[in-house]
């Protein structure tokens, strides 16, 4: 809004960023700094306009919606469009992810190792993963057994990973869910200890299990329409590769301090934080050992080595847990 | 030429449209993708048309909303609403304009069921308006007092305008939700006052009926049963936890089903007629929709909201005179934008500001709320007031909006007493730790 | 329903099909709707006895969807759509003649352009893979029973325009 009419300068390029979290959300934040560290590197050249809470494109319609041009950039969930990212779907596997910034690491090491097909209509800046997703229960969760048909408000993979747990899963959208949680329509819900912070929902839980052992991630893509990033300058494009690879390690970090911020919440609240036994931990780990499996044997059916990419992924995690 | 030209050269041709007679729906959706495809490009504006329709009509947030209609047209077709109204006829009918009173009452208590307006409204004028229309009520009152009503549906909880503010701003929802209770019983009395004194000017707008004998009144009430029964099997599975307040839409019309068949007043042909009416009225409310979502993308990608916003922020004013600007904006902007849309674009910009000025947090989400329920019944875009002229066909719009401006005053009114008593929306939530 | 005698030779060949289509659409929405009151109990029912409807979250959104795109038709045909029309009858007859053919014209081509849009974006699904989140049913097939929804309310538009002053359908 600054800008002055500098005849000597040309006009800077122009760009919307849609971003799927609310504005106010530490990820929008983050998204908002990228920009803005992009704009100053390339001495103001270049100019985007970020568009926080879906107000320009919808989480479900984002990655189609960069695809077509509606936002030069988006940010949003590889989940929301299930089935158009087989082998990345990989990423939100309940693999035991130890936390936000070692989830976000992998996924990107992962991206640039398989390099998919999936995400080739579109250029790739790069991934960010929240961490683990962990039990919050109205009654406490100590054993396998006291969540038996359970109902655990959880959609999508994570809805598998309820059943295979004994529970019973509840689909509903996150906004219904504090509602749910405090009526007891739902006794519990599979999240990032983060989403109990950010969705109130610690205000009604009575528990949260550390279930990190088979923790789960939700991977999210920050892309550029291919057409837009062709039409760059090649010292433009240098630019928005070095912010990216930057902002990796601060999205993960940032995610680490979301999940922190949620414990102490729990904390504050005087909820108790339920540790389970390594016996324990080995019981949840094997239950969920099937999604595993189907997502391998999904992937094989479609071609991807979806056994690589886990056996990969696995190692990773097995990795950072040290 | 910059967006935000772009964008005045938008609104301008709206209202050009809009005056041409072109469907509402049709020219926010017309507007909003040549204005897009003029500041974006074409094919990304096209291909936003078809995700934006794509998207709203299988919202599950909104899918809903034809369950709610549903659910208050089977009581319609099935007579239990009339039934009802007869009984509040007996024991309030003498009252000048007793019966919008009770609309008012009855607006309020399907509140705490729903959390969203139009679908407050939509029930509502399938259930109050045509008894009150039977019962002399004149046709602008009649349909004023359910558009304004329906908006009670966002401030009494659950409300869906709570939540989205809630999460923009980490406030605590249930708090939220607990202020909204007396604001909510404050704004359903307002509403109560201007029908009074609009029928004690005019007796003919909403004529005062005899006084009926106790005996007759008590048998009235035999009307009621039906009702309670309804409501007790909602409001009571909601809050045994049974079901969440959307998932009670669908137990409320099977369940008024149920009271219409115990009552012999079934049909196959009720349950089709119910259903036909559902399915029209619900798409003419989420045609509106998808085009406000359309004409919001397009307004966003103009920077006007935000650009206004931002420059109304930074006024050098004392703090009470920035905050009537504010709710000013809102009034203004409720005028074309959806309102969620709206609050999304703009809660991020003014929200440390009114921290900054000292007011409460819970307390500005309360004012949102009644600003989100002005909207709805300000022309030219309305919502509540679109959908009860949409189900009442022989209403015509300036009618329901000439009857909805009393009530927009009265949330005016509203708005004065909670910045001279903020007591009235934190005292409540205060009271909760 | 449907009460009006034909007037023109073409209309036994062309709008009574139309009308036909126009009605069974309707009929699909009305089913739609009963289809979410009735997935949504059951939800509830099981629930109730510990064996909630795994997918009814998946199921009502995609209900929702069919009954809304197929309303839209029948919506259209009723004039059920709520428009301004203060100005427009303050006009002459002429003024109105003029006024009412564009915002037709107007009309039909902007459902005609959604019509298309709405195709391509279900064969953007299509080729996309992509399916809903629990029950992953494919989802593409939503998107073009919505281009169907608008290419027939073109036709509906049609009809009003060279019958001014009458709705297809009757309430
Ligand atoms: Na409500
Ligand atoms: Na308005």
């Amino acid at each position: 809004s600054g800008e002055k009419a500098d005849p000597a300068r040309p006009r800077p390029i122009r760009l919307t960023y849609s971003v799927f979290f609310p504005p106010t959300h530490v990820q929008a934040r983050e998204a908002v700094q990228w920009a803005e560290a992009v704009e100053q590197r390339t001495g103001g050249r270049v100019k985007i306009d970020v568009f926080a809470g879906g107000t320009l494109s919808k989480a479900e319609q984002c990655y189609q919606g960069v695809k077509d041009g509606i936002s030069d950039i988006g940010m949003s969930c590889l989940a929301y469009t299930r089935g158009r990212f087989p082998l990345l779907e990989g990423l939100d596997l309940p693999v035991g992810y130890p936390d936000g910034l070692a989830a976000t690491r992998i996924a990107n090491e992962l991206a640039a190792k398989y390099q998919p097909a999936e995400i080739q209509d579109t250029h790739l800046l790069y991934l960010h993963a929240h961490g683990p997703g962990i039990l919050a229960s109205k009654r406490p969760v100590r054993r396998l057994e006291d969540l038996k048909g359970m109902k655990v408000r959880a959609t999508g993979l994570s809805a598998k990973i309820v059943e295979l747990l004994g529970g019973a899963a509840v689909g509903m959208p996150q906004p219904e869910t504090y509602e749910a949680l405090q009526k007891g329509v739902v006794e519990a819900t599979l999240c990032p200890v983060e989403t109990l912070k950010g969705w109130k929902q610690a205000e009604v839980v009575g528990a949260v299990t550390d279930t990190s052992i088979i923790g789960y991630s939700t991977a999210m893509f920050v892309t550029m329409n291919q057409a837009r990033w062709d039409s760059l300058p090649p010292d433009v494009q240098a630019v928005f590769t070095e912010v990216s690879a930057e902002w990796i390690d601060r999205h993960g970090a940032a995610w680490q301090v979301a999940d922190a911020d949620g414990q102490a919440l729990v904390a504050e609240l005087g909820r108790e934080t339920i540790t389970l036994p390594p016996d324990e931990q080995t019981r949840w780990q094997e239950a969920v050992r099937p999604v595993l499996q189907g997502y391998v044997e999904q992937a094989a059916t479609q071609g991807l080595p979806g056994q690589a990419f886990l056996d990969d992924l696995q190692r990773l995690v097995a990795a950072a847990r040290d | 030429m910059s967006p935000a030209l772009i964008g005045v050269l938008g609104l301008l041709l709206m209202l050009l449209l809009l005056a041409a007679s072109l469907p509402v729906a049709f020219v926010m959706g017309v507007v909003g993708v040549v204005g897009f495809a003029w500041v974006i490009n074409t094919p990304a504006a096209l291909a936003m048309l078809s995700a934006d329709l794509h998207d709203v009509l299988s919202n599950y947030g909104l899918t809903v909303i034809p369950m709610f209609v549903f659910m208050g047209q089977v009581c319609f077709h099935a007579g239990i609403s009339r039934r009802l109204f007869r009984a509040a006829y007996h024991w309030m009918g003498w009252l000048p304009g007793g019966l919008a009173i009770a609309t008012v009452g009855a607006c309020a208590a399907f509140g705490a069921i729903c959390g969203s307006g139009p679908a407050t409204a939509a029930t509502m004028a399938a259930v109050a308006l045509p008894e009150m229309r039977r019962f002399n009520y004149a046709d602008s009152l009649a349909s004023g007092v359910v558009a304004a009503g329906g908006g009670l549906g966002m401030l009494i909880p659950p409300s869906v305008v709570f939540i989205v503010y809630g999460v923009l701003t980490e406030q605590s929802i249930g708090k939220l939700f607990i202020a909204g209770i007396l604001p909510g019983l404050l704004v359903a009395a307002l509403f109560g006052l201007v029908i009074l004194a609009q029928c004690l000017r005019d007796p003919a707008r909403g004529p005062a009926a005899p006084r009926f004998p106790l005996r007759a009144r008590l048998a009235s009430l035999k009307g009621v049963i039906e009702t309670l029964l309804l409501f007790a099997l909602v409001m009571g599975g909601m809050f045994a936890g049974w079901f969440t307040p959307t998932e009670g839409a669908a137990v409320g019309a099977a369940g008024s089903l149920a009271v219409a068949a115990a009552g012999g007043s079934f049909t196959w042909r009720l349950l089709w007629r119910a259903a036909q009416e559902t399915v029209r009225t619900s798409c003419m409310v989420m045609i509106i929709v998808a085009g406000a979502t359309v004409f919001g993308h397009f307004l966003a990608v103009t920077q006007i909201p935000s650009g206004l916003a931002a420059w109304l922020a930074a006024l050098p004013l004392p703090a009470w005179m920035i905050l009537l600007l504010i709710v000013a904006f809102y009034l203004v902007a409720g005028c074309f934008v959806d309102a969620l849309a709206l609050i999304m674009l703009t809660i991020p910009i003014f929200y440390p500001v009114v921290l900054q000025l000292g007011y409460e947090p819970i307390w500005f989400g309360v004012m949102i709320v009644l600003v989100t329920m002005m909207g709805a019944i300000t022309p030219p875009v309305g919502v509540n007031v679109y959908v009860v002229s949409g189900m009442e066909r022989d209403l015509s719009l300036q009618t329901v909006f000439r009857g909805a401006i009393p009530f927009l005053v009265a949330l005016l009114a509203a708005v004065a007493l909670l910045m001279l008593f903020p007591g009235i929306a934190t005292w409540l939530p205060g009271l909760v730790r | 329903m449907g009460a009006t005698p034909p007037t023109r030779p073409y209309d036994r060949f062309l709008w009574r099909p139309v009308k036909g289509l126009v009605l069974a659409f309707a009929a699909l929405a009305a089913a739609g709707v009963l289809a979410m009151v009735a997935v949504t109990c059951a939800d509830v029912a099981l629930r109730l006895l510990g064996r909630p409807l795994v997918g009814a979250y998946d199921l009502v959104r995609i209900a929702g969807g069919v009954t809304l795109a197929c309303a839209l038709p029948v919506t259209t045909a009723l004039k059920g759509h709520v428009a301004i029309e203060y100005f427009f009858h303050k006009l002459r007859r002429r003024g109105r003649i003029v006024v009412d053919t564009l915002m037709r014209l107007l009309q039909m081509t902007a459902f005609a352009v959604a019509a298309r849009e709405c195709a391509r974006h279900g064969s953007k699904l299509l080729r996309s893979g992509e399916v809903t989140p629990t029950l992953q049913w494919p989802v593409f097939w939503v998107a073009w029973i919505l281009a169907a929804a608008c290419g027939l309310t073109v036709l509906v538009t049609l009809y009003h325009l060279v019958h001014p002053g009458r709705e297809m359908i009757r309430p």
